[in-house]
């Protein structure tokens, strides 16, 4: 049954002369889950809120075509903190339902099973603001949850979050789909984790539907017209020329297991990165304590040495952070020795926080002048290495996320820091970000710069960094080649590692299981 | 008879029928957002700032956010953010007194542009001046009715004497912020409305654009 | 442990009214050691502290103005020569003794906003109050959510600046303000970027699109009708002891009314009040008031 549908749907944004959206024609079907993928500004975003009618409703602009909805639709945003408005949990979920107006008897039953099925109990009577990301976007979902709507869109729920919350996310939306039977509507950057759930993805181009069918023929589609937005594992036997593309890792192994035997696990000869001896930031027994008494970091050792890059991983509040502020010296540590031989650049994880100036060129220049360098000539050379050159005279906010990214990086980048500290980079930015993001990262190493990449992104550690440093509960868990650390594990791993682990060890890339298994060009 | 207590007692009263007005107005959910945001941005301000007494941006922001978008709005801003700043400062009898203060700053902003669509930036600067000294004026007020007694012209002086000092930090405070910042907030507040268009865009139909 | 905003309403302006009318210091005392023992009946005694702190400034101006404005005390403790304005400068015990008086008011009046706030649940005074103003709650509680999070936001943008280079510690007024432009200029646009997300999601949700009804999960329970009536007997106690002039007295010219018989009836406020934390103190550790009722 079809319960939405839209018919040559075009849509301009107020004093826009480009349509966000051309010609869509789309229905969706009741108890659907499908993915909705795009390059960041394919109009994806704005197709999700056609569902619900706050495009055109709430943004004005100009619509030809119908959009012909069978039920009342729910909608969960980015940003976990933009979305709750009242002061405790439990009337954050009841708004919605005072807002449609229901008696209250009811509004108590839909609140506790809201509360039931997501299992944040514990949190109902907690304050808004003291929840962390993940539990604010399942109170937020919660709230959709509980207005009785049957039919959701989730516009990117999980890109502000770390790993574990966005996982369960994720599974709070399979559950909604196989257990309650909703239809979701999901867009959705970490392609790994979402796709198998999909029964259908539509990918987006230039503000027209370029795809629209099963998951199995998408990785096909992807791979014939080179987008790169399969997941891993498919990427990897579609390269192979292989016809049934599993979509998990545990298909893919079904595969593997044919070809290779558990047995004789042969490991995958890799090259190590030669890293100089020059110690350019090191630390003995550091010990930090913030003024509330919490004990961040215990007798901690680190030596990161001159151009390589390192990449710190480890769970939120593991004091990773911490450690950052302590390298870069916005604060004292409370015992022990830091050394930094060396100026350190600090990129924070909200490029925001950077952008106030009126044009990307003087967003660059306002460093320089904080900093007494007069040479103004490094502002366009930035500019250009960061390819951001042809938004000079642009206002920075106006830009896109991975844009106003870069231009946060370059008023960095300007002064020159031989050591650059990146905390959370990737986060919320699609594949083809990354890539440039880890070219840029790339450049910056040939030119001999220290970077220490703060992430929780484990594909874009084990493509970008040398060494990996675990950290937990304030000491390190582990430090050494990538080789070492990410291979062998469960959570701190990539997925090829995960495919592989046990047939081809030391595993981390694509490229990598590429180059082991050259030789059987069919498996 | 304790004029104090009837002070407030006649603000509560006055503000009863003020939110009354807001309740049964037509608000969108666009106002009431920003009205709560620019209520929290000034509300935030009234932490120390820059380590000076007195010196905060609180009523800048509030003066900026009347002047673009009006009286009645720069009222409820003025008036939330002395509400819901006073939730972390300390509530008391003071806080109606508060927010008629800063409910009047942004009123009078708001007004202000009425008469002056193109005010020079010294301009906006001096009547951020003026409002430093009269905020802490009717704050005075309260506290000479309050606490001092007998209330006579003698003691009255002496109130608003013995407070000078951080009257005119204040009044200092805001002059810096309305030169320094004036225009280019103004600028940046006048472009986001603009942008939200205050009253909902409308729907239009395409008709054989394409 | 919390009760009905509107007992604690209630309860909160007849205290008030007690502090505002009462003149006699002991009466006011009383009134201060019941707030203070309460507070900590309830094991909030931190919030003393910090409530008081706030009012310190105005305590001390209101102890100070008081004795120079006003000379017309008989027992000059201070007199000297004659200054623009305020006159002969003369300080009298009447009026140092007023403006002590007037400060012990503030502190009082403090603490009963934090009493008002340790004995009810701000979240319960919103849903009392949405139910016939929720415009109102709704942009106050967005108010409140937005300065939780701008506070922090603060700090992170300053650490940002700090290692872009910008020096918070000028020893220029005008440059040390200037420092701080980009700071409130960055959380400035994201707050108005935010606004417009915030007002989608209010959207989405169908504010203001139907009638709306209230989720409202208060009701009076056993122990706020016990304190209701207590509140009754001790607004009884008072309104007799004013009716024959009970706990008023005059500090100008000199003091007087401050006899024995004006002292004694303070017993009698004493008793009612007392009472009130007898309730509170069985409402934490007697189990038939704690879960019963």
């Amino acid at each position: 049954m079809e319960i939405s549908k839209i018919q040559d749907l075009t849509y301009y944004y107020p004093r826009k002369s480009e349509p966000a959206l051309e010609k869509i024609n789309l229905s969706i079907k009741e108890g659907e889950f499908v993915l909705l993928l795009g390059e960041s500004g394919s109009g994806k975003s704005t197709l999700g809120r056609v569902f619900n009618k706050i495009v055109p409703e709430f943004y004005g602009g100009k619509i030809q075509g119908n959009i012909d909805n069978q039920v009342e639709v729910g909608m969960v945003f980015q940003d976990p903190e933009k979305q709750l408005v009242m002061d405790c949990v439990e009337r954050e979920i009841a708004f919605g339902l005072e807002n449609l107006g229901k008696p209250y008897e009811i509004m108590r039953k839909k609140v506790m099973e809201a509360l039931s099925f997501l299992n944040i109990w514990d949190i109902k009577d907690k304050k808004t603001y003291e929840l962390s990301g993940g539990q604010k976007q399942k109170v937020a979902i919660g709230a959709t949850v509980a207005m009785g709507y049957r039919f959701f869109v989730l516009d990117e729920p999980t890109s502000q979050l770390d790993p574990v919350a966005a996982e369960e996310i994720l599974h709070i939306l399979k559950r909604l789909n196989e257990e309650l039977g909703y239809t979701i509507v999901l867009i959705e950057q970490r392609i790994d984790r979402c796709f198998h759930l999909a029964d259908r993805v539509l990918f987006m181009e230039d503000g027209k539907i370029a795809f629209d069918g099963e998951p199995q023929s998408f990785v096909n589609f992807s791979y014939e017209n080179d987008k790169n937005f399969s997941p891993s594992v498919s990427e990897y036997f579609i390269r192979k020329q292989k016809r049934e593309v599993p979509l998990t890792i545990k298909e893919g192994r079904k595969i593997l297991r044919k070809k290779f035997s558990m047995d004789d696990s042969t490991p995958f000869t890799y090259e190590e990165e030669k890293i100089s001896n020059e110690e350019v930031i090191s630390i003995q027994n550091l010990s930090f304590t913030y003024e509330n008494g919490k004990e961040a970091l215990k007798k901690l050792n680190l030596t990161v040495f001159e151009g390589e890059v390192l990449g710190i991983m480890g769970e939120n509040g593991g004091g990773k952070s911490t450690l950052l502020k302590n390298i870069s010296g916005l604060v004292k540590p409370t015992k022990g020795k830091v050394k930094v031989k060396k100026e350190v650049g600090y990129l924070s994880q909200n490029p925001n926080d950077y952008l106030f100036n009126d044009t990307v060129y003087e967003e660059l220049k306002y460093t320089l002048d904080q900093k007494n360098i007069k040479d103004l000539s490094r502002i366009d050379k930035v500019l250009k290495d960061l390819e951001i050159f042809h938004y000079r005279d642009k206002n920075p906010r106006d830009l896109s996320g991975g844009e106003k990214q870069r231009v946060a990086l370059g008023s960095i980048l300007v002064m020159e820091p031989e050591i650059l500290i990146l905390d959370e980079p990737t986060r919320g930015l699609d594949r083809k970000l990354k890539e440039r993001l880890g070219k840029i990262i790339n450049d910056l190493k040939n030119k001999g710069k220290t970077i220490i990449l703060v992430t929780h992104d484990a594909e874009f550690v084990s493509k970008y960094c040398a060494r990996v440093c675990l950290i937990f509960d304030g000491t390190i868990a582990q430090i050494g080649s990538k080789y070492h650390v990410l291979t062998d594990g469960i959570y701190y791993t990539t997925q090829m590692n995960k495919l592989f682990s046990g047939y081809i060890d030391h595993i981390l890339t694509l490229e990598d299981a590429l180059k082991a298994t050259k030789e059987e060009v069919k498996i | 008879m304790n004029y104090g207590l009837l002070s407030v007692a006649v603000i509560l009263i006055c503000f009863i029928f003020v939110f009354i007005s807001y309740e049964r107005k037509k608000v969108s959910v666009k106002e009431i957002s920003l009205i709560a945001t620019l209520a929290g941005l000034a509300g935030v301000g009234r932490v120390p700032f820059a380590a000076l007494p007195n010196v905060q941006p609180t009523t800048f922001l509030v003066i900026i956010s009347g002047y673009v978008f009006g009286p009645f709005f720069g009222f409820m801003v003025g008036a939330f953010a002395a509400l819901a700043s006073n939730f972390f400062l300390g509530q008391g009898p003071w806080t109606p007194w508060q927010m008629l203060a800063w409910g009047l700053c942004g009123v009078s902003a708001g007004v202000l542009k009425k008469f002056y669509q193109n005010p020079s930036r010294i301009m906006i600067s001096m009547f951020a001046f003026l409002w430093g000294f009269l905020f802490d004026y009717i704050m005075n007020l309260w506290h000479w009715l309050a606490f001092v007694y007998p209330l006579t012209l003698q003691s009255f002086l002496f109130t608003y004497m013995n407070s000078f000092y951080f009257d005119l930090m204040h009044a200092i405070g805001n002059f810096f912020f309305a030169y320094l910042f004036g225009k280019d907030f103004i600028h940046l507040l006048s472009r986001f409305k603009d942008r939200i268009s205050y009253t909902e865009i409308p729907v239009e139909k395409i008709k054989n654009l394409l | 442990m919390k009760f009905h905003p509107l007992t604690m309403i209630l309860f909160s302006i007849t205290l008030l009214f007690m502090t505002l009318v009462y003149s006699h210091p002991v009466y006011i005392g009383s009134i201060l050691l019941f707030m203070i023992m309460s507070i900590c009946t309830l094991g909030e005694g931190k919030k003393i502290i910090s409530s008081v702190k706030y009012g310190i400034y105005g305590a001390i101006l209101i102890i100070i103005v008081n004795p120079l404005v006003y000379h017309e005390g008989r027992m000059v403790i201070y007199e000297g020569i004659r200054l623009p304005i305020i006159g002969r400068f003369k300080i009298t015990l009447e009026a140092l003794a007023y403006g002590g008086n007037s400060a012990l008011k503030l502190i009082c009046i403090l603490l009963i906003f934090a009493f008002y706030g340790v004995m009810t649940d701000r979240d319960d005074t919103f849903s009392f109050f949405s139910k016939y103003a929720h415009k109102l709650t709704l942009t106050l509680s967005m108010t409140i959510n937005m300065i939780h999070r701008l506070k922090l936001e603060v700090l992170r943008v300053k650490d940002v600046m700090i290692l872009r280079g910008v020096n918070f510690k000028e020893k220029k007024i005008i440059k040390r303000v200037k420092a701080y432009y980009p700071i409130l200029k960055v959380i400035f646009i994201s707050s108005l970027e935010g606004s417009l997300d915030r007002a989608e999601s209010l959207y989405s949700r169908g504010y203001g699109k139907y009638i709306r009804t209230s989720y409202s999960k208060l009701e009076m329970k056993g122990r706020d009708y016990l304190f209701l009536s207590l509140n009754t007997i001790v607004l009884a106690v008072f309104i007799y002891g004013l009716l024959s002039e009970k706990g008023l007295v005059l500090f100008y010219p000199t003091f007087t009314g401050f006899h024995i018989e004006n002292l004694l009836f303070v017993i009698w406020i004493d008793v009612a009040l007392f009472s009130c934390v007898l309730l509170l103190w069985g409402c934490m550790r007697w189990k038939f008031l704690k879960y019963k009722i």
